[in-house]
């Protein structure tokens, strides 16, 4: 059943890593206690491929985001390792222990960064043009050079350069504003790009668009893409592997049709029914009962125990690791998938909106 | 545009409402120079006549793109944007004119001020962080309900925890907005307006900012309380699936804007499922799927608009509004600005396409006539 989806896309991801997460943590020492934002997590990039990260708002997404480019703010702390393999072959670095010399060479030209909508990714004081010059500056890129490449990305994005680069943020729309910081994410044809809900909050007309355009940029450079976001419709049509967020590490991953069609993590399963859309009937749609945990306090045991309709004492008192089935194309850490799948429903599989 | 057969708690006749296009410097210069070196500048029209009848304990979903002028229209139903042509009644007095009187008959206008009241985006974001909940909640009651004794606050207060299930509700009295989980916040927020037992709630893209999850539980708040206390809903969101999970439990309907007018509105099911205005066909076509097939589908495809961009306020095309970048539009189309029909009971739309026998249909296409696919509705009505 996997084979239908995205069988336009097959091929274009290789099974060559570009990012190898390796036992990352992120932790912030709060009066409370130790908050942990980021638990030991693993997981490798394919080049080329696109790589949805969802889950709950403070689930860790966006700190997954930053460790890719060693952007996690003071006084968070990082540990692990996260190397990137150069598309040009020779040795990983591990982008969480360079040197911002280094660091800076990489952020940008191999992995940008487009953060979320809404979001003041701009500083209001400069106009765009002095955020890509600058930007030219710090990369040793003249001038001249960069605002030729700075208008062909802008065009490439629909966007008027003239108009764009003598504009200040507060004279773009949310969806112009998107777009360009897109096409400055561009402008040093990275390898990676890392997209946190970049469609927050815009019209749905302006998000299909951005959406589209993305999805042409991908096929026409090659990008990995990292795309993170709470709503699975907005990730549906690219993802071609899925990482499923809970408390701060990874509950379930594999391709996307399992993840998306037929999840067996109950939680996987329950962020799916939250979901509107318009394949979806209303009656399908709930929410997932209870809070999401405190990263200063997180449920023993699996910390899905406390919401999960189908945890026992066992999932109180023990944690599931993440497992692989036997085609190694899908993991879950639930000690009972069987039970979720059986009990759980879960609508929005076929393409036809049928519920079951 | 009213629904039928019910009381009519707000009325919005012919409302207008345009913004001065001014910077400060300019309102410092005196008209007759402003004249002579033609400075000058038309206002935007945000709201360019809009008529609509909100009923009690009834839901309207105000739908529509940024600029369409539904943050706007929304705030002049609650009193908070003074219309620059026609009105707004509440319970058939003018607000703006109860205002300046401050009583018409029995109708205070206090009681005006208290019986509208509004949701900000992202609800949980509005709560003071340096306040009690006790205190955050106990002032809106002091203020419209000064006969309150401490105690009498501090009750309803907790009864009113306890129906949203914030409990113990004592303990969270004396918490700080960042000692409750985002959906608590919400719940905060939420009672805040609703604590004062207001007619009709303004809830302006209350979940546009929220996880899926939490979106589902904040509407599924609204729905309670709005039957709990026989609220009227006035939602306002650019996500016509939002709309519909609210208006379709509470049988509401929804009102669809493009550059400040009303182009169709009738109730959620004849809407979803026989949308007549190529604009309702549009926003329907841009929801995003939630099955992987159909969204790489939705990606690739053009968007069936003549042109992507929406046109400002101030620079609002002739005709039918929505001309520029209909797919379907003809030569009559930019000439004049269609009648709103009533096309089913309740079920009104401004397009010349709703009439079999006009001269549309004898015009030529302006462009290529594209269609629209829709998608179906997979509720079962």
């Amino acid at each position: 059943m996997t084979a239908s989806v995205n069988t336009e896309r097959t091929g274009v991801a290789s099974q060559e890593t570009v990012l190898e997460v390796r036992d990352v943590s992120v932790t912030y020492d709060t009066a409370r206690g130790r908050a942990r934002v980021l638990d030991d997590v693993s997981l490798d990039v394919h080049r080329g491929e696109t790589l949805a990260v969802i889950g709950e708002s403070g689930s860790g997404k966006s700190t997954f985001g930053s460790v890719l480019m060693d952007g996690v703010e003071d006084p968070g702390i990082t540990s692990g390792e996260v190397l990137y393999y150069p598309e040009s072959g020779g040795e990983p670095v591990d982008i969480t222990g360079v040197s911002s010399r280094k660091l800076r060479q990489i952020r940008w030209e191999e992995i940008a960064i487009v953060s979320q909508a809404g979001s003041n990714s701009f500083n209001p004081a400069i106009s765009i043009r002095r955020h890509f010059t600058d930007t030219f500056r710090a990369h040793d890129v003249s001038r001249e050079a960069g605002l030729e490449r700075a208008r062909e990305s802008l065009r490439e994005l629909d966007l008027n350069p003239q108009r764009i680069l003598n504009a200040y943020q507060h004279e773009l729309s949310g969806g112009e504003k998107q777009r360009t910081q897109l096409a400055l994410a561009l402008v040093f044809d990275p390898n990676v790009l890392v997209l946190d809900e970049p469609t927050a909050g815009l019209d749905l007309l302006v998000q299909q668009r951005l959406l589209g355009q993305l999805y042409d940029l991908q096929e026409e450079y090659d990008l990995t893409m990292v795309f993170i976001s709470h709503d699975i419709p907005v990730v549906a049509g690219f993802a071609d592997r899925v990482a499923v967020m809970y408390a701060f590490e990874f509950v379930e991953f594999g391709d996307a049709a399992d993840i998306l069609l037929s999840p067996e993590h109950p939680y996987t399963r329950l962020l799916s029914q939250a979901n509107l859309g318009p394949d979806i009937s209303l009656d399908a749609v709930r929410r997932i009962g209870g809070d999401p945990p405190d990263p200063v306090n997180v449920p023993s045991g699996c910390p899905f125990h406390t919401r999960c309709p189908i945890a026992d004492d066992r999932c109180a008192e023990e944690k599931p690791e993440l497992r692989a089935d036997e085609a190694d194309t899908h993991e879950v850490s639930c000690f009972y998938p069987d039970t979720a799948v059986a009990e759980i429903p879960h609508s929005g599989g076929p393409a036809s909106g049928d519920e079951q | 545009m009213s629904p039928a057969g019910s009381d009519t708690l707000l009325s919005l006749e012919d409302l207008v409402v345009e913004y001065g296009d001014e910077t400060a410097i300019m309102n410092a210069v005196p008209q007759r120079v402003k004249e002579r070196f033609g400075w000058e500048s038309d206002p935007a029209r945000a709201v360019d006549g809009v008529s609509l009848d909100v009923a009690e304990e009834e839901v309207v979903a105000v739908i529509g793109e940024s600029g369409s002028g539904k943050t706007t229209l929304g705030k002049a139903a609650v009193g908070l944007e003074e219309p620059s042509e026609g009105s707004v009644r509440y319970r058939g007095e003018d607000i703006w004119e109860l205002k300046r009187k401050r009583q018409i008959g029995d109708l205070e206008y206090q009681d005006a001020r208290r019986s509208l009241q509004i949701i900000h985006q992202d609800p949980g974001a509005s709560l003071n962080p340096y306040k009690t909940l006790q205190t955050i909640l106990k002032r809106p009651l002091r203020r419209w309900f000064p006969e309150l004794t401490h105690a009498d606050c501090r009750e309803r207060i907790l009864g009113i925890f306890r129906e949203v299930g914030l409990t113990p509700a004592t303990d969270y009295l004396e918490r700080y907005p960042h000692e409750l989980s985002g959906g608590e916040q919400q719940r905060v927020a939420l009672v805040r307006a609703m604590l004062v037992e207001p007619d009709l709630v303004l809830a302006d893209e209350p979940v546009s900012a929220l996880d899926p999850s939490l979106r589902i539980s904040l509407m599924d708040l609204m729905l309670d309380l709005r039957e709990t206390f026989e609220t009227s809903f006035l939602l306002v969101s650019h996500n016509i699936q939002h709309a519909r999970y609210i208006a379709s439990q509470a049988d509401g309907r929804i009102a669809v804007m493009y550059l400040g007018n009303i182009v169709e509105i009738g109730s959620i099911d004849e809407v979803l499922q026989d949308p007549k205005h190529p604009y309702t066909q549009v926003l329907l076509w841009a929801s995003l799927p939630r099955n992987p097939d159909s969204a790489v589908e939705k990606l690739q495809a053009e968007p069936p608009l003549r042109e992507s961009n929406a046109p400002d306020a101030a620079n609002r095309p002739g005709g039918c509004q929505f001309h520029t970048r209909c797919p379907k539009a003809r030569a009559v189309c930019a000439d004049e600005m269609p009648p709103v029909e009533t096309t089913s009971v309740g079920h009104e739309a401004a397009c010349y396409r709703t009439d079999d026998a006009h001269q549309y249909w004898k015009d030529a296409p302006l462009d290529d006539e594209g269609e629209i696919p829709i998608p179906e509705v997979p509720d079962q009505i």
